[in-house]
C-alpha cells in the first residue's frame, strides 16, 4: 500500500495534471470499479432475506452507485474525447447459494477492499489539484471509511468468533497480495506481447499488406 | 427439442432458449452484470436460460453460437494489415492481444462455462442468425430479409429470402469494408458519441440538422442505381473499431470533408418538444453532418430494399441488424420500397435468439413469423426489497439524488407492500396527472434492448416540464432524443397519418397527426414523426388497463415511455436495481409488482 501511495504521489504530477485524457480514463476506471462494488453487493444480496440486513446492504450499494455515477460524470467533463470504457467480465466474489460461509468470505473481502479503496482515494485527494475530481475523491473516501466499519460489523455478526473473523481478513489480504503480484506479471507480459506483436505486424505488413489491401479494395460489394 | 443460442460482441452478449422452434427464454447479459452492452461471454444469461429449461446444458439438443471465429479472424488480420499500414500498429496489437487472450479459446471457455463437450458447440454465421431473428413477429409466411449491420465475420449487409418452415437462404452479401453500420459508428465518434451506443442518438440528432453535406457523404458512400453501394477507399479505417479502446476510424481526407471531432463535453442546444433556441454554427454544422448521413443511409437502405424486392419477388420485407433501429429509414422503406409490409423485430440485433432459431430450423423445427413472448427475462420477488426500503432513513437517501437536487426536510418514503390492481392503478393515474414520474417494474424483464411494459418510466406526455425532468433528472438521455408514446392500438389511427401494420412489440415511427401534435406534444420529434408503441392487452394486461384508465381520466392518448434506467446503465432487471434508480433520481413513484413506493416531498 505504501508503494502504491508513493506511485500515486509520483505519477499524479507527471501524468495526471498534464494529460487530460489520462485523468478522464483514470476517473472512469474508478467509476467502473465502484460500479463493480455495487454489483458484487447486489449479487450477494440475492441470498439475503432479512429486511434489516437488506436495508443496510442496499444503503451501501446506493453509496457505491453514487460514487460510480460521480466518477463517471467527472470523467466526462475532463477531456475533449470520451475516455475508453473497459467492460471486464464480472467475476462474483460471492457465489450464489454458498450460504453463511460464503457471505462471511464476501464480507471479509469487501472489508479489505474498502480499506484499500480508502487509501487510494486519500492519496489521490492529497495529490491532485483543486477541482471537481478532488471533491469527489474527498467525499468518496469518507463514505469508504464508513464502509470499512459496516463490512466489519456484518463480518462480526456472521462470524462471532473474533479470531476466526480476523483470520478471514488475513486470508483475503494474502490473496490480494498474490493478485497484485499476478497483475504485475500480467503487465510485464503485456509489454512483451506488445513488442512482439509490433514486430510481427511490421513483418506481416511488409509481406501480406499488399494482398490484404487488394482483397479489401477489390471487394466492390 | 431445446436449443441454446449464445452471442457476444460489441452490441452486447446474450443467451436464448428455443423450445420446439419457439423462443422460450431470452436475456441479455447486461441485465445481470449491470454493464451496458456487455460484450463478454453470457454466463449469467445462459444460467437463466438453463434455469428456464429446467435441465443442465448436457440435456440440450444443441448449442449454437453466433459468429464464426475463423472467418472473423481472417477479416481482422486482413483489415489491420490492408488498411493504413504501417499506422495501424495499435489496432493490430489490440486485436491480436484480444484474439490470443480469449477469442481463439472461446469454444473451450464456453464448454467449461456450460460443462459440455467442446464438440457440442456449433458456430453459425452472424448474418444468418440475424436473418432468422428478423422474421420473428412478422406474422407473414414468406418474406425478403434485409440485414444491415455493423459487421459480421466478413458480411456487413445481407439480402435473403425466407419461406415458413425453412431456414433463410442468402441471396446476396456485401462484405467488409463496405459497411453502413461502421460508417454510422465512425460518424457517431466524430460527433463526440460512443460508436455503438451512439447510433441511436446519431439518428435522433439528424432531425435537428439540414442535409447540406450530402454531396460530401456521397464521396465517401457511393450508392449505385442497381441498389448496391460501396465505401470509397481512403476515408475510413474501420479496423480501429475491431477491439476497444477504439482509435480514430477516419483518415485526414475524412476530417478534411467534415471537420475535426466534436468536443464530447460540449452540450447540444436541441431539446425534444421545444423549438431550438439560438444555435451556434458549430452545433448546427454537427447536426447537419448527422442529417446528411441520414439522407445517404436512407438512400442506401432504400436501394437495398428495392434490390431485395427485385431479387426475391417477396411481398413482405423483414429488416434486422444495427441499422434496423433507424426509425426514419424504416419509415421511408415502408412508404417507398414497394413491399406490402416492412417488419422490424422487437430485438433487431437478437443474435442469440437467431442462432438458436437457425439451428432449430436446420434440425426440423419450423421457423415461423409468430410473435415471440417479449418478456423472456428473469423475474424476482419484490416483497423483500419493499420490506427493506421501509426501514431506510428518508434523509439518508436524499444525499444520493442527482447533483443539483437539494435535500428536503421532512421528506419521506411511503411504502405499501401489497395493493389490489384497482387501487394501485387509480393511485398511479392520480400521480401521473399530478406531474409525477412513475417507475414501473412488473414480472420478468424484456428480452430485447429496451423497456416495453415491464421495466419502464411513465409520465404525462402533455407536460413539457415533466418530460424535461424525465430526461435531465432521471434517464440522462440526450435532450434532443424523442421519447416514445405508449398507447393502445385503438388510439393509433388518430395519432399518425399512416399507421404501420405490426404483429409484435416494436416501437414504431410515423408522421404525427395534428391531434397528436396537440395531445402528445413531447413525444413528437423535430422531424414531425411520432414514436409510438401500441400495448397488446393479451400480453401486458396491467399496462393496458393503466392506459385505458389514464385515457378515460385525462383524455390523453397515451403515456410518455422511457426505459427504466440511467444513462450509462442497462435497463433495470431486479427490484433492487429499480429501487436504486428511484432513490438516486427524480422518479417520484415506483410500482414493484403489487407494491407501491412513493416519495413524499413537502
Amino acid at each position: 500500500m505504501l508503494l502504491r501511495r508513493a506511485m500515486i504521489r509520483l505519477g499524479v504530477p507527471l501524468l495526471w495534471r498534464r494529460i487530460a485524457q489520462v485523468q478522464a480514463a483514470r476517473l472512469l476506471r474508478f467509476g467502473i470499479t465502484e460500479k463493480d462494488s455495487e454489483w458484487q453487493i447486489l449479487h450477494a444480496l440475492d441470498d439475503v432475506d432479512d429486511p434489516a440486513t437488506r436495508a443496510r446492504v442496499l444503503q451501501h450499494a446506493l453509496e457505491e452507485s453514487h460514487h460510480a455515477a460521480e466518477f463517471t460524470r467527472v470523467s466526462l467533463n475532463v477531456a475533449e474525447r470520451l475516455p475508453p470504457k473497459p467492460l471486464p467480465p464480472r467475476a462474483p466474489i460471492y457465489e450464489t447459494g454458498s450460504g453463511v460461509e460464503g457471505l462471511a468470505g464476501f464480507a471479509a473481502y469487501a472489508n479489505v477492499g474498502e480499506v484499500d479503496v480508502f487509501e487510494q482515494f486519500d492519496a489521490y485527494a492529497a495529490g491532485i489539484g483543486p477541482g471537481e475530481a478532488r471533491s469527489v475523491f474527498r467525499e468518496s473516501k469518507l463514505d469508504e471509511l464508513g464502509h470499512v466499519g459496516l463490512t466489519r460489523a456484518i463480518l462480526d455478526e456472521l462470524v462471532p468468533d473474533k479470531r476466526r473473523a480476523d483470520w478471514l481478513v488475513t486470508k483475503v489480504r494474502l490473496r490480494r497480495a498474490w493478485d497484485v503480484w499476478l497483475r504485475f506479471g500480467k503487465t510485464l507480459g503485456e509489454i512483451n506481447t506488445t513488442l512482439v506483436l509490433t514486430a510481427l505486424y511490421l513483418l506481416a505488413g511488409l509481406l501480406f499488406g499488399w494482398p490484404a489491401w487488394r482483397r479489401l479494395v477489390g471487394e466492390k460489394r | 427439442m431445446d436449443i441454446l443460442g449464445l452471442s457476444s460482441g460489441e452490441l452486447g452478449s446474450g443467451a436464448s432458449l428455443v423450445r420446439d422452434g419457439a423462443l422460450h427464454a431470452c436475456a441479455r447479459e447486461e441485465r445481470f452484470t449491470r454493464q451496458r452492452l456487455d460484450p463478454n461471454p453470457p454466463r449469467f444469461a445462459a444460467e437463466h436460460c438453463l434455469r428456464q429449461a429446467g435441465h443442465p446444458a448436457a440435456g440440450l439438443s444443441g448449442i449454437a453460437v453466433a459468429g464464426d471465429p475463423a472467418d472473423r479472424f481472417t477479416r481482422v488480420l486482413t483489415g489491420t494489415l490492408g488498411q493504413g499500414f504501417p499506422l495501424m500498429v495499435p489496432a493490430f496489437v489490440r486485436s491480436m492481444s484480444a484474439w490470443i487472450g480469449h477469442h481463439l479459446w472461446e469454444r473451450d471457455s464456453l464448454s467449461r462455462l456450460l460443462d459440455v463437450d467442446p464438440a457440442a458447440i456449433q458456430y453459425r454465421a452472424r448474418h444468418r442468425c440475424l436473418s432468422a431473428a428478423a422474421v420473428q413477429g412478422s406474422g407473414v409466411d414468406e418474406a425478403a430479409i434485409l440485414v444491415v449491420d455493423t459487421i459480421g465475420e466478413w458480411t456487413t449487409t445481407t439480402i435473403a429470402r425466407w419461406k415458413e418452415g425453412g431456414a433463410p437462404e442468402d441471396v446476396e452479401r456485401f462484405e467488409y469494408p463496405h459497411s453502413l453500420g461502421l460508417l454510422s459508428a465512425a460518424v457517431a465518434m466524430l460527433l463526440g458519441l460512443r460508436p455503438w451506443e451512439g447510433l441511436a442518438p446519431l439518428w435522433d440528432l439528424a432531425a435537428w440538422g439540414r442535409p447540406t453535406l450530402t454531396s460530401r457523404f456521397r464521396r465517401v458512400l457511393q450508392v449505385h442505381e442497381d441498389g448496391t453501394y460501396q465505401i470509397t477507399p481512403g476515408f475510413l479505417r474501420f479496423a480501429e473499431l475491431f477491439e476497444p479502446p477504439y482509435g480514430d476510424p477516419w483518415t485526414g481526407a475524412f476530417t478534411d470533408l467534415f471537420g475535426a471531432p466534436r468536443d464530447a463535453r460540449r452540450p447540444w442546444p436541441f431539446r425534444a418538444g421545444e423549438a431550438p433556441a439560438v444555435v451556434d454554427t458549430e452545433d448546427q454544422r454537427h447536426a447537419d453532418i448527422a442529417a446528411s448521413l441520414q439522407v445517404v443511409i436512407e438512400e442506401a437502405m432504400l436501394g437495398l430494399a428495392r434490390r431485395a424486392k427485385a431479387k426475391t419477388g417477396a411481398a413482405h420485407l423483414c429488416v434486422a441488424g444495427a441499422l434496423a433501429g433507424n426509425a426514419s429509414a424504416i419509415l421511408r422503406l415502408r412508404r417507398e420500397a414497394g413491399f406490402a409490409s416492412v417488419h422490424v423485430p422487437a430485438d433487431p440485433t437478437g443474435l442469440s435468439a437467431g442462432a438458436a432459431l437457425l439451428l432449430a430450423a436446420e434440425r426440423g423445427a419450423p421457423l415461423s413469423g409468430r410473435a415471440p413472448q417479449p418478456f423472456g427475462g428473469r423475474a424476482w420477488p419484490a416483497g423483500r426489497d419493499l420490506a427493506a426500503v421501509a426501514r431506510m432513513d428518508p434523509m439518508w437517501w436524499q444525499r444520493f439524488r442527482r447533483r443539483g437536487t437539494a435535500p428536503v426536510r421532512d421528506a419521506r418514503i411511503e411504502v405499501t407492500p401489497e395493493l389490489d390492481d384497482d387501487t394501485l392503478l387509480a393511485q398511479v393515474v392520480a400521480d401521473l396527472a399530478a406531474g409525477r414520474i412513475v417507475g414501473w417494474l412488473e414480472g420478468a424483464f424484456e428480452s430485447g434492448p429496451g423497456g416495453l411494459a415491464h421495466r419502464v418510466l411513465l409520465a404525462d406526455p402533455r407536460d413539457l416540464a415533466v418530460a424535461r425532468r424525465l430526461t435531465e433528472r432521471v434517464t440522462g438521455a440526450a435532450a434532443f432524443a424523442p421519447t416514445t408514446l405508449l398507447t393502445r392500438p385503438e388510439a393509433v389511427a388518430a395519432l399518425v397519418d399512416e399507421p404501420a401494420p405490426t404483429a409484435g412489440w416494436v416501437p414504431l415511427a410515423a408522421h404525427a397527426s395534428a391531434a397528436a401534435r396537440a395531445a402528445a406534444l413531447t413525444a413528437v420529434h423535430a422531424d414531425g414523426t411520432l414514436r409510438y408503441l401500441p400495448v397488446d392487452a393479451a400480453v401486458a394486461p396491467r399496462m393496458a388497463a393503466l392506459l385505458d384508465r389514464w385515457s378515460a381520466s385525462t383524455g390523453a392518448p397515451g403515456l410518455l415511455l422511457a426505459d427504466l434506467r440511467e444513462a450509462e446503465d442497462p435497463l433495470a432487471a431486479s427490484p433492487a436495481d429499480a429501487l436504486l434508480i428511484f432513490m438516486r433520481t427524480e422518479v417520484d413513484t415506483l410500482v414493484l409488482d403489487q407494491g407501491l413506493v412513493r416519495k413524499e416531498l413537502p
